[in-house]
């Protein structure tokens, strides 16, 4: 029963929104909402935990026909972790946005893509995980076009052009998956492809359109061009939004069909996967090496760091899978962070070139502790989550057997440390170059919502290294769950 | 593997430790801006205490072991002190203590943001923790950890005065550099995981047990030599060392540099095979950074970067030490392994002693004058005679001349290679004879470079005007300096007592039993003790005559005349020998390595009246000019191909992910065609 | 200036588009039709009342904005998603009135008839709002 309340309560926003006219309420009740929703991924986690999985089947129909939400470990713990990053930004968004965003409705769109977000981790079949992402990218393309700047609106539309493609892509696999299977449930197709042998052979095409459907999402090589030319134009607050979940569904969704469908032709899908996570790690490091802008080079950062959730899927063992899950989980609630404490330096020097900037750190020490915490932690440093998370990784790869591809994946994270270093001393170390003008507002803005947001999650990030025993177990538990596609099966058509 | 022994009472103290080092850096955090200062020094103090007490318990009781719960992904970490963490650790804490104290005077010439200050004195106190367990821990994760923390320590230490560009410059090369050794030892390390299943240090052991010892060592010292600085892994020391504050170059100079050799004697101890082999290697190589270090630092101007260049050099001649050791093993010849060994240990230490020494006289010279630029300065024995003593002692030391230390650790290493000469083959013999010339030649230049800059900075007269009158430093930077001191003459007198250290240390790590108090060894010691005692008795004569002279001249008129200038009669300073032009046959003469660079605009002939010009000249380092340097152009080269990819224009991106599809697509049909 | 035919045709061709949309929308349950297509054919009415009376006019015989028309339906919609929650069945299941009505006799009404409603309201509040604001926009009036 709880699973449908995790969709109903962000679309019971957008009605209150809808209906209300005051823009304090809306606001507060933005971040009332929010917490409600963090309340109820809870709440599901509580569930998973006992149950390993659960479902609701609405309407009351039956499985392959009706439409029918699951929850399995990893869908919760991307739950959780969403609700987590979309409180927290939405508590950072009321002292950040500007007020005629917010009265725009800023908060609508983002329970928008928060409901869309919600809905693919529970989507059982996959037209529904189609509609999800279309509502996902309606909400977003609202969010990055918003104030029509020329810059924002270039990057909006390659946004909105790469990720219509996306769709095509996705849309047209799911036609020719129907076509072929007659349902599109995912229990049950996968039950279909398990049972008729060779039929594999005649989906490629559609798993093709659907896996590219999915890397353009995730911002996989060689499909992530739209993120970097557009995730540096909106306000900070959006694009510390769009980081943290919009990606991620991507990735989530590519895991879920290559444990259901494509591990089927291992052969095949294996290299593919791999190179995919090789080049994104690869290429997104070395761009990030040779941008100047704070949040490109986090933006490259993404990319690559995607790649490493991407070859611990494809090392499809059960610590792969299960780094995988810790990583992506990491990576949301740091990545967001990093992009956090940019937006602070933002508002601060209405800029974010690094050539530019200077003396952060003495403005306020406490924004450089927090952006030391998320940068480092992308970096892998201990003994934060993202040390804990690589270290995963490069094990899972040593045993199994992809010795080239962990040292790829250190090799890597050196380059990250390097970059997260240069933003530190460029930004918040080095003095302002004395031929730039010193800003001219001497007082600090107030920013104690701001901090407090950030806060939040630098404590997220350093408990999820500290006590990083008991997330790694679940997120082992989940693995084994995902490698055990018979359970999902039996469990959605029971 | 050695025989451990548990002790309870070590791991109490490291617990006290971990106590310490916790309530430490929180106070550190709270209290006020004048306590910092003086609270850092405290815990450093306290900290340097308690782990000297671990230290000196593995050294006696042939190592200690004890475990500390590291969470379910490391498992336990093993902590073992055996005598050589040990001896590390007490070198590490010597110089901390000294650093710190130093530390404190030095910076009170700086006014910079609180912030900075406490980041400052917390990661200080951090550094010391890190080095202890890079020397403490041996499981792989958990030292590449530590070993991290302190690269990183110690690179935001080195970037304290942030307004300056060269300063962060030096910063990102220095990280950067030390990426690319973590980026060895991982490598390494992974390699000794996949063979034999273990993070432990024991798989090491067993793997070179196992497999081929030569390609595993060179990897282990590619990273760890990186840390240390030989030669064509040296470049970030240039740059780094003088973009330090004074007391943090000379920690850097006297111990993190010395990690390195830390971390290859832990892999020699492992070793099991191809000794001679490597121990060649290891020999030429050293022999070739002592060469190109004091060669670099003879023809520099800055004074800092000199000394770095010069600890290039002892790194040289501790390499040197090594590989003479790394050839007895391989002989099995024990003496050999004493002289190697022991001098290259023992010249750690001394090395860590005057270099910090050096690195904070230099420290006072530039706190005091503002500048590095040693032709800029000249006469400050008048105005600081305590650092000139100071920098002179150091400086002696440094060139092996006894009674000071220096000499006792050289003095062992050159008996290594003569004794090596007529006890090995000839192959060996004729490297070790190479070996003894370069080393004379070492140690010939590094005299010569260390009379170029105590001549040109403390005697004759000032060069410019500087800003202030400079004056001597305050009481708590010179107390540590003589502390140095003090150490530095117990080694050089009670050369025996520490050379038992050694044989200790060598007995207990490296498989080879050496009776201690055996007269084979003892010889050395005697030796150098008496030549210790004579040329103290040399030293003291001097000083005798000196007060006798001054004392029967005390009550007489006394005229002081300006220097005989040939006839000359208004000598100005510029008139001076300048250290450039002291040292202008020596690069001339070596002008194949040492690259100069000169700035200056040429004189037209057709002009009449020619405006007033500048000449300036620099020396390159010969390894970044024709390696680093290329190399990094072509990276980033390379790394501006991706910015082609990211071009900005959306048909491209389109087009790059139809190609993909179409790779994807003739393969899934290439796919099931095979099937 | 003012034609009074148009006025006339176009006051009753709103009626007429109004009673039919009722119609499709009562019908759709079974046969084709339902909330999405009922939605568009009353705007469809209001859009060329406002193309010949203008806008405000419209927006007075709305009466709410339409903006707020479409809250409602979205309101409509989630009341009738979680309504059978509180019956215990899961959410989205339709729920019939039992039994027969006095004089007109068995009636299918239920929970989806109040879903297509929903969706009614929210499509044509969508419709209008949209093309009511491009008409401000372009100065239509």
């Amino acid at each position: 029963m709880i699973l449908p309340a995790l969709l109903l309560i962000p679309f019971l926003y957008i009605i209150l929104a809808i209906l209300i006219k005051s823009k304090k309420v809306k606001t507060w009740l933005s971040f009332a909402f929010s917490l409600i929703n963090l309340g109820f991924a809870i709440w599901v986690m509580a569930q998973v935990f006992e149950a390993g999985m659960i479902k609701t089947q609405m309407g009351s129909w039956p499985a392959p026909f009706g439409i029918t939400l699951v929850a399995d470990r990893f869908s919760a713990f991307m739950l959780l972790v969403s609700a987590l990053v979309f409180a927290v930004v939405t508590l950072y968004s009321i002292q950040s946005v500007d007020t005629a965003r917010i009265k725009n409705g800023y908060f609508l769109f983002a329970h928008g893509i928060l409901m869309g977000v919600n809905g693919s981790f529970l989507a059982g079949d996959l037209f529904n995980l189609y509609v999800w992402f279309e509502v996902m990218l309606m909400g977003s393309f609202i969010l990055i076009s918003f104030g029509g700047e020329r810059a924002q609106l270039e990057g909006a539309i390659k946004y909105l052009i790469l990720n219509l493609i996306s769709s095509f892509f996705f849309v047209a696999g799911i036609g020719i998956l129907y076509g072929k299977m007659g349902t599109l449930n995912m229990a049950d197709l996968s039950q279909k492809i398990a049972q008729s042998g060779d039929v594999l052979s005649q989906l490629s095409p559609a798993m093709v359109l659907i896996v590219v459907g999915f890397a353009i999402k995730g911002a996989l090589f060689p499909f992530f061009f739209w993120l970097p030319a557009s995730y540096h134009t909106p306000p900070p607050a959006v694009t510390a939004l769009f980081a943290g979940l919009l990606t991620k569904v991507g990735i989530y969704s590519l895991i879920r069909i290559y444990t259901l469908f494509l591990y089927h032709s291992t052969s095949f899908w294996n290299p593919v996967v791999l190179w995919i996570g090789i080049l994104s790690m690869v290429i997104g490091v070395f761009s990030a090496s040779s941008q100047y802008d704070f949040r490109k080079i986090l933006s490259f950062h993404i990319i690559s760091q995607l790649g490493y959730v991407v070859i611990g899927l494809a090392f499809y063992t059960v610590a792969g899978l299960a780094a995988a899950i810790f990583f992506l989980g990491h990576n949301m609630i740091s990545k967001t962070n990093a992009f956090l404490v940019a937006g602070w330096v933002h508002r601060e020097r209405q800029t974010l070139n690094l050539k530019v900037l200077g003396d952060m750190f003495k403005k306020n020490t406490l924004w450089g502790v927090l952006f030391f915490i998320s940068a480092f932690s992308l970096a892998g440093l201990p003994p934060l989550s993202g040390f804990i998370g690589k270290y995963l990784v490069i094990k899972a790869g040593i045993e199994s057997g992809h010795i080239n591809v962990a040292l790829v994946a250190l090799f890597v994270g050196f380059f990250t440390l390097f970059s997260m270093v240069k933003i530190w001393i460029e930004v918040f170390w080095k003095n302002t170059p004395p031929e730039v003008e010193a800003p001219v507002n001497t007082k600090p803005l107030p920013h104690g919502l701001m901090i407090s947001a950030s806060i939040i999650l630098a404590l997220a990030i350093v408990g999820m290294g500290v006590f990083a025993g008991p997330v790694v177990n679940f997120c082992e538990m989940a693995a084994s769950d995902l490698l055990n596609t018979e359970l999902y099966i039996n469990f959605v058509l029971k | 593997m050695i025989g451990f022994t548990t002790l309870e009472n070590s791991g109490f103290l490291f617990n006290i430790y971990i106590g310490i080092l916790l309530a430490g850096l929180i106070g550190i955090f709270v209290v006020s801006e004048k306590l910092k200062p003086y609270l850092s020094a405290l815990v450093v103090l306290l900290v340097s205490l308690i782990t000297s007490l671990i230290a000196i318990q593995g050294i006696n009781s042939n190592g200690l072991e004890f475990l500390i719960p590291g969470g379910s992904f490391i498992g336990d970490i093993p902590f073992r002190i055996d005598a050589l963490s040990a001896w590390f650790m007490l070198i590490i804490n010597l110089t901390m203590i000294t650093g710190v104290f130093y530390g404190i005077g030095y910076l009170r010439a700086y006014k910079p943001i609180k912030s900075i200050i406490t980041l400052h004195w917390i990661l200080l106190v951090l550094f010391q923790s890190s080095m202890l367990w890079v020397c403490m821990v041996q499981n792989s994760i958990a030292f590449l950890i530590a070993w991290e923390i302190m690269s990183l320590s110690s690179l935001f230490l080195v970037l304290f005065d942030h307004a300056d560009s060269k300063v962060i410059k030096a910063g990102i090369n220095y990280m950067v550099q030390m990426h690319l050794s973590v980026v060895f030892l991982t490598v390494a390390f992974i390699w000794v995981y996949f063979e034999t299943g273990t993070f432990d240090f024991k798989g090491i052991d067993i793997y070179f047990g196992s497999n081929a010892n030569l390609w595993l060592f060179v990897v282990f010292f590619l990273g760890f030599g990186l840390k240390a600085g030989f030669m064509g892994l040296h470049s970030w020391l240039p740059h780094a060392h003088p973009a330090a504050p004074s007391h943090v170059s000379g920690i850097m100079s006297g111990v993190i540099v010395k990690m390195g050799i830390y971390g290859i004697f832990r892999v020699i101890t492992f070793l099991k095979a191809d000794f001679i082999l490597l121990g060649e290697i290891v020999l030429t190589f050293s022999v070739l950074t002592g060469l190109f270090g004091i060669m670099n630092a003879a023809v520099q101007s800055d004074f800092k970067k000199m000394l770095a260049y010069c600890t290039i050099e002892n790194i040289g001649i501790i390499g040197i030490g090594i590989g003479v050791g790394l050839i007895g093993l391989g002989k099995d010849q024990n003496v050999l392994i004493f002289l190697g060994f022991g001098g290259a240990l023992l010249h750690v230490l001394n090395h860590s002693l005057f270099k910090s020494l050096l690195f904070y006289s230099a420290g006072s010279v530039y706190q005091q004058t503002h500048t590095r630029d040693m032709n800029q300065l000249g006469g400050l024995i008048k105005k600081m005679p305590q650092t000139a003593l100071l920098f002179l002692i150091g400086a002696l030391a440094i060139g092996g001349i006894p009674p000071f230390n220096g000499f006792i650790s050289e003095f062992l290493i050159y008996s290594g290679l003569l004794a090596g000469i007529h006890s090995v083959d000839i192959a060996q013999t004729t490297l070790m004879v190479v070996s003894v010339a370069g080393m004379s030649i070492i140690g010939g230049i590094s005299v010569f470079a260390f009379t170029k800059t105590f001549g040109t900075i403390f005697l004759g007269s000032a060069r410019t005007e500087l800003h202030q009158e400079p004056r001597e430093v305050s009481k708590i930077m010179l107390f540590p300096q003589y502390l140095i001191v003090l150490v530095m003459l117990s080694v050089a007198f009670f050369s025996g007592y520490f050379l038992n250290v050694i044989l200790t240390i060598l007995n207990g790590s490296f498989h080879v039993s050496m009776e201690v108090g055996n007269v084979d060894y003892l010889r050395y010691s005697s030796v150098l003790q008496h030549i210790s005692l004579y040329s103290f008795l040399f030293l003291a004569g001097i000083g005798l005559i000196y007060f006798i002279r001054k004392s029967i001249t005390k009550n007489r008129e006394s005229t002081y005349q300006s220097t005989w200038g040939c006839g000359y009669v208004a000598p100005t300073s510029r008139m001076q020998y300048t250290g450039k032009s002291f040292t202008k046959p020596l690069s001339k003469l070596f002008n194949f390595v040492l690259i100069e660079k000169k700035n200056f605009n040429e004189l037209k002939s057709n002009e009449i009246f020619p405006v007033s010009r500048k000449y300036s000249s620099s020396y390159l380092d010969f390894w970044e000019h024709w390696l680093i340097n290329p190399a990094t152009k072509y990276l980033d080269l390379f790394i501006d191909l991706f910015k082609f990819i990211q071009n900005g224009r959306i048909q491209a991106y389109v087009l790059y992910g139809i190609i993909f599809i179409l790779i994807v697509f003739i393969g899934t049909v290439f796919h099931s065609s095979l099937q | 200036m003012r034609n009074i035919i148009l006025e006339k045709i176009v006051k009753l061709f709103l009626n007429v588009m109004l009673i039919f949309s009722v119609y499709l929308l009562f019908r759709g349950h079974n046969n084709p039709g339902g909330g999405f297509i009922a939605g568009i054919i009353a705007a469809t009415g209001f859009i060329f009342y406002a193309i010949i009376f203008g806008t405000e006019s419209v927006k007075k015989m709305i009466g709410l904005s339409s903006r707020k028309w479409m809250g409602l339906g979205l309101l409509v919609v989630l009341i009738t998603a979680i309504l059978p929650v509180f019956f215990s069945k899961a959410v989205l299941t339709s729920l019939w009135v039992p039994g027969d009505f006095p004089l007109l006799g068995a009636l299918h009404i239920g929970t989806p008839l109040l879903f297509d409603s929903g969706v009614f309201l929210v499509v044509s509040g969508m419709i209008l709002t949209i093309v009511i604001s491009i008409m401000e926009v372009l100065e239509w009036n």
